[in-house]
């Protein structure tokens, strides 16, 4: 356990190319997107030529989440630059990606649905079954 | 002076230019044809997080460029 979080520490804060790449990434993000960034560890982003919005969370893989129209996150999508980059890159590649070249994105990204909440069927009759 | 930034393993890789020097422009623009060739995206970043403008050829008035690596799915 101890390892583990030895391991943790320098892979998160004392790895230089870690460091940099959030340095590069913070100064990138609007002000809005930053706050999101620093108090919630995601921001949103708007595709540049769908204007949905998506959702990119801390995390290198399956960590970009599609709204639909009504508001809900309805896909989830996994696309990240090639080769072995530090995190802050990650992030930044993908909005970047949305907000610039969002089809090209789309197109080599893999997309999985979300869960969909529990039906009104199954509401409905909860609520109907009860005295 | 005006800068290329490559995203890389070590985060990424910094090259200044000076936009009103033909001779450092030209090295700039080679190196522009060199990233785009191995397939990075080239990206004029907006001011202040604001959306970029995908860049096909060299552009010396932009201020950053971002190379950013070939995307795939995961």
């Amino acid at each position: 356990m101890e390892g583990l979080l030895r391991l943790f520490f320098r892979s998160m804060l004392l790895d230089p190319a870690h460091e940099r790449s959030m340095q590069l990434l913070r100064a990138n993000l609007t002000p809005c997107q930053l706050r999101q960034f620093e108090t919630c560890s995601y921001f949103d982003v708007v595709g540049g030529t769908t204007g949905h919005i998506y959702r990119i969370h801390r995390g290198e893989a399956r960590n970009i989440d599609e709204q639909d129209d009504a508001g809900a996150w309805i896909y989830t999508w996994c696309f990240l630059p090639m080769g072995r980059l530090a995190e802050g890159d990650v992030l930044l590649a993908q909005k970047v990606a949305l907000e610039s070249f969002e089809l090209e994105a789309r197109a080599v990204g893999v997309r999985t649905s979300k869960p969909s909440p529990p039906s009104s069927i199954f509401f409905n009759f909860g609520r109907t079954s009860r005295p | 002076m005006h800068t290329q930034i490559v995203m890389d393993p070590n985060g990424d890789t910094r090259h200044e230019f000076d936009p009103d020097d033909a001779v450092s422009c030209a090295r700039a623009e080679e190196h522009f044809g060199q990233l785009t060739a191995e397939g990075f995206r080239a990206v004029a970043l907006g001011r202040n997080g604001q959306p970029g403008r995908v860049l096909r050829y060299f552009e010396p008035s932009v201020r950053e460029t971002l190379f950013i690596p070939q995307l795939e799915g995961g």
